[in-house]
């Protein structure tokens, strides 16, 4: 039979392997259903206890095979269930394959486990200062801990500007220590990593270039190692080709040595190397943290003026690199998926109550022949389980699929710096957490019904004969319990997703302060090699402005350090003329940049008062800025603030004079909205870092490559990077807040499905074992409303119930997600009023339509049917 | 005699036109082509298996090929007693048929 099946599917991958390899799933599949089909009608379900263990195993089999046919039966029914259960699996499969990727082993590499990060730490220090080790210090760590690591290296960001074939690209890259790859335990793809005397003065033009920098800038030209490429305008020997994925830390690219200070020389109080190291074996981290302490304590003693208060801090890497953000925002999806799933169980198991009714009789028959209660309990789980199993196998394509869309929908200039992203994909680990849940469901959605068919008590079944005008009343409350849970667990979700797409709706597409249709951007970094001298800077931008403005189709052009909708910042104290000084320790910061003359006029910023930047305002004028509105109120509350002066920084920095109020504008979504920000002319402080913004008459995106050829026509070697529109920008920048709201509006609108199928189906169940009551109430002269009122009264007190407390749930969880995501979700009532107002009325529309139903049936029909 | 099923004496049938080389696959092929219907393998196995327990066909294992993984195919034959099932129901069907040719005509 298998041969068969491989006969002809070599014939079929001979035209189309891919489709030939579902082919033979499918067959496979069919096959084995008919034949667990065609034994499972051969066994009859277990009557007598077992004796041995062979015979409980073989009980076991014949109750799973009995299991399969008693669902084949009805196999409307079962699908229903198989189906509920097998969203609320896969939507659980595909959070933990982001959690998978992401935290289980986002850093392929093999010394991973042996690997710490370290850094400084100060008391009461910005975290940012303190991340990284000055040089001297770090020469002295690796000194002086050559007994707890087999090796420390250290790691430099680098803005490299690479000349390609056509254009200069800005590339992301970082300096090394020799043997970095060595010690991860990555092997470049081809060539070799940096050798030891490559991290001297003189020998450092090398570089490795990533696997994707080497497909994209030089065609996977193998012969590329050996030969030269521009870097930063100086040429490098390409020595190898980094592994395909390998893009550590931090979306790197291409990686040159490490060229540290030589010692004496070196510095103390600046610190920007980041430090790695490899434990030695049989080394843990509280070893390498206990000899670390003392390295610091030793160089506290040796150079009280720089290293008095600082200590060292150890982590495992992938702790070290993790995004902080991350953690509670998938911890909050998981958390969302698990109401899923938990919702669609509670769903199977009102479906299992009301089928638990409906096979009374047949369980009291088979308890009166003298089945044990322990015997049918486990037929009952057993037949859940197959269930699960079934809706894991049915979930696993889903899960595959939903992770593919998670993993391909994130851009792929966002990805890069996400380590584990590319490697969110259903694995072994994936599978088989899908199936704990499979079993772990199987006993939330069976226990109960199964408990209470087993515990029937047998006489009644079976003289009563399934009939009977009402239910007892603590079945009425088990299922009453199910609906609230529902509803609360739906409004939650639903609360939770519509708040954060109003968020993040509002965010992208709502008034950002300008106007960001019709405008492209761009983004130039001046290397610091050729462009130390302010007035470099000043003329290159001035030239670039120049060139930018001719293009034609462009109408206006523009530039800041930093456009609106990058991420980034750059705060700053400030100190107001007239005010007593500032707490040194909780400085008051303002969003600090700086602008052309053009800039207002290019993002249509308005400005309120006074005048905007000139071209007059260079570095022989006096000092003065811009301010936005809410600067201006913070600041000056009920005053003029035109004239008035304040500077940024200490006593040292100059007094600057605001001659204009601007707009507020949505600098990045992160930062709250309206932060107080100041403008000063970039002449008198060019910054190397400058975001254009081009005003186009048409598309602005059409004008992508005149603008990129006008950049290179002013510097050959200086690269243009992320030339894009303003709306992708803000698009792309977003695109962490649109993954919570997609998702949350995915889990929202299945919770609300979920819920409104189960409130439909308990009350239409609970109406159907009313009809006889009904109908002698209707016979008896009960109208319409009284009996609708009856009904109703019922779904509305449920109804009522769960929205108490699905509401109290929703409230906290946004309040949750909001802390997690930047406060950037507004918790705001029309929203939450919106949500639970329209579940209530679908909720109680569930309740009307069987009602409406049971009136609708003749009282004789009814009164005849039992 | 065992009577025949419909299906039964349609493998069956399949099975002797194909002489040496009824194995599941033509026959299943042969059952689509003449008799114009797809037929779920899993059934076909199932009457291949069912008809060899009842003595109408016999098995016999070929050589191992390698694109079957290295399995080896199941050629069936046709018994004796199968060949007389077919000729029994043949004649019977015969008899049935007979002097209603006018009425139901050639298709």
């Amino acid at each position: 039979m298998l041969g068969d099946l491989h006969e002809e599917h070599s014939e079929r991958a001979e035209l189309s392997p891919g489709r030939a390899r579902v082919w033979y799933a499918w067959e496979a599949i069919r096959l084995a259903a008919r034949f667990a089909l065609r034994s499972a009608k051969k066994t009859q379900p277990a009557v007598g206890p077992p004796r041995t263990r062979g015979e409980r195993m073989s009980h076991m089999l014949r109750d799973a095979r009995f299991a399969v046919r008693a669902m084949s039966k009805r196999p409307g029914f079962n699908a229903l269930v198989v189906a509920t259960l097998a969203v609320g699996l896969a939507a659980n499969a595909a959070i933990f394959s982001v959690l998978n990727g992401l935290f289980l082993r986002p850093l392929p590499f093999t010394n991973l486990p042996r690997l710490v990060r370290l850094w400084e730490t100060a008391p009461g220090a910005d975290p940012y200062d303190v991340s990284n080790v000055a040089p001297a210090n770090f020469r002295d760590w690796q000194a002086q801990s050559a007994g707890v690591f087999e090796r420390m290296v250290a790691l430099e960001w680098w803005d490299a500007n690479l000349r390609g074939q056509e254009l200069a690209e800005r590339v992301q890259g970082y300096r090394v220590s020799a043997r970095f790859f060595e010690t991860l335990g990555v092997a470049p793809e081809a060539g070799r990593s940096f050798l030891e005397e490559e991290g001297r003065p003189g020998a450092e033009r090398r570089v490795v270039l990533g696997h994707d920098l080497w497909q994209r800038s030089f065609g996977s030209d193998p012969g590329i190692i050996g030969r030269t490429v521009t870097v930063d305008g100086e040429a490098h020997v390409v020595v190898g080709i980094a592994p395909r994925g390998f893009h550590f830390p931090d979306g790197a690219e291409i990686w040159a040595p490490l060229v540290l200070p030589p010692a004496g020389a070196d510095a103390r109080d600046t610190h920007y190397l980041t430090a790695i190291g490899s434990l030695a074996r049989g080394r843990s981290i509280d070893d390498a943290a206990k000899a670390m302490a003392l390295v610091a304590r030793r160089l506290q003693k040796d150079h009280p003026e720089t290293n008095a208060a600082r200590g060292i801090a150890i982590e495992g890497l992938q702790r070290g690199y993790e995004d902080p953000g991350l953690r509670p925002i998938l911890g909050l999806w998981q958390l969302a998926a698990a109401l899923v799933l938990l919702m669609a169980c509670v769903n199977v198991a009102n479906l299992m109550l009301a089928r638990g009714a409906e096979r009374r009789r047949e369980l009291a028959l088979r308890l009166a022949l003298g089945a044990e209660r322990g015997q049918i309990l486990r037929q009952l789980l057993t037949e859940g389980l197959v269930t699960s199993l079934l809706a894991v196998a049915v979930s696993l394509p889903l899960s595959f699929w939903a992770a593919r869309e998670l993993r391909q929908h994130m851009p792929a200039e966002v990805s890069r710096f996400l380590p584990g992203w590319d490697g969110i994909r259903m694995d072994g680990r994936t599978v088989a957490f899908s199936l704990a849940l499979g079993v772990l469901a199987t006993l939330v959605f069976t226990l109960v019904p199964a408990l209470r068919a087993s515990g029937t008590a047998l006489v009644d079944a079976l003289a009563e004969g399934g009939r009977g005008a009402t239910v007892g009343a603590g079945r009425q409350r088990g299922r009453s319990v199910l609906v609230v849970v529902q509803i609360a667990g739906a409004l939650a979700l639903a609360v939770v997703a519509g708040l954060t797409l109003r968020s993040a709706h509002e965010l992208m597409l709502g008034p950002q302060g300008y106007d960001p249709d019709h405008l492209l951007t761009l983004q130039i970094t001046l290397p610091e090699s050729r462009y130390r001298d302010p007035q470099s800077r000043r003329t290159f931008a001035r030239s670039a402005a120049e060139r930018l403005s001719a293009i034609p189709g462009v109408t206006a052009v523009g530039f800041a350090n930093l456009l609106p909708g990058q991420p980034g910042g750059s705060s700053r104290p400030i100190q107001v003329e007239g005010e007593p000084a500032f707490d040194r320790s909780n400085p008051p910061l303002v969003e600090s940049r700086t602008a052309s003359p053009g800039f207002f006029g290019a993002l249509r910023l308005p400005i309120l008062a006074g005048r905007g930047l000139e071209a007059s305002d260079d570095e022989t004028a006096r000092p003065v800025a811009v301010v936005s509105r809410s600067l201006a109120q913070r600041y000056w509350p009920g005053r003029d603030p035109l004239g008035r002066r304040f500077r940024l920084g200490g006593e040292d920095a100059p007094w600057i004079t605001v001659v204009g109020v601007s707009g507020d504008v949505i600098q990045h979504w992160a930062a709250h909205r309206n932060s107080p920000t100041c403008y000063r002319p970039f002449a008198q402080d060019p910054s190397p870092d400058t975001g254009w913004a081009l005003r186009t008459a048409v598309d602005p995106e059409a004008a992508s490559a005149a603008a990129r050829l006008a950049v290179a026509a002013v510097d050959p070697y200086q690269p243009a990077y992320r030339v894009w529109s303003m709306r992708r920008s803000i698009s792309i920048s977003m695109i962490g807040l649109q993954y919570v709201a997609a998702i949350m509006a995915v889990f929202g609108g299945l919770a609300l499905v979920l819920a409104i199928s189960g409130v439909y189906g308990v009350m239409s169940y609970r109406v159907s074992l009313r009809t006889l009551e009904i109908g002698v109430r209707v016979a008896l002269g009960a109208s319409t409303g009284d009996v609708l009122q009856l009904t109703m009264a019922q779904a509305l007190r449920l109804t009522a119930a769960g929205l108490l407390l699905g509401g109290a749930a929703g409230l906290a969880a946004a309040r949750a997600l909001s802390a997690a995501v930047m406060h950037a979700v507004a918790v705001d009532g029309a929203t939450f009023a919106v949500t639970t107002g329209a579940l209530a009325v679908t909720a109680l529309l569930a309740a009307y339509v069987p009602a409406r139903r049971a009136l609708a049936v003749d009282p004789a029909q009814a009164l005849r049917s039992q | 005699m065992a009577n025949l099923g419909e299906f039964e004496e349609v493998v069956l049938l399949a099975v002797l036109r194909l002489e040496e080389e009824a194995y599941a696959i033509p026959v299943r092929e042969e059952i689509r082509r003449r008799a114009r219907r797809r037929v779920a393998r899993g059934a076909l196995y199932t009457a291949l298996e069912r008809l060899e327990d009842k003595g109408l066909l016999s098995s016999r294992m070929g050589e191992p090929r390698p694109e079957r993984g290295g399995r080896a195919r199941r050629y069936f034959k046709v018994t004796a007693r199968g060949l007389a099932a077919l000729r029994a129901s043949r004649c019977a069907r015969l008899e049935m048929w007979e002097g209603l040719e006018t009425l139901l005509g050639k298709p």
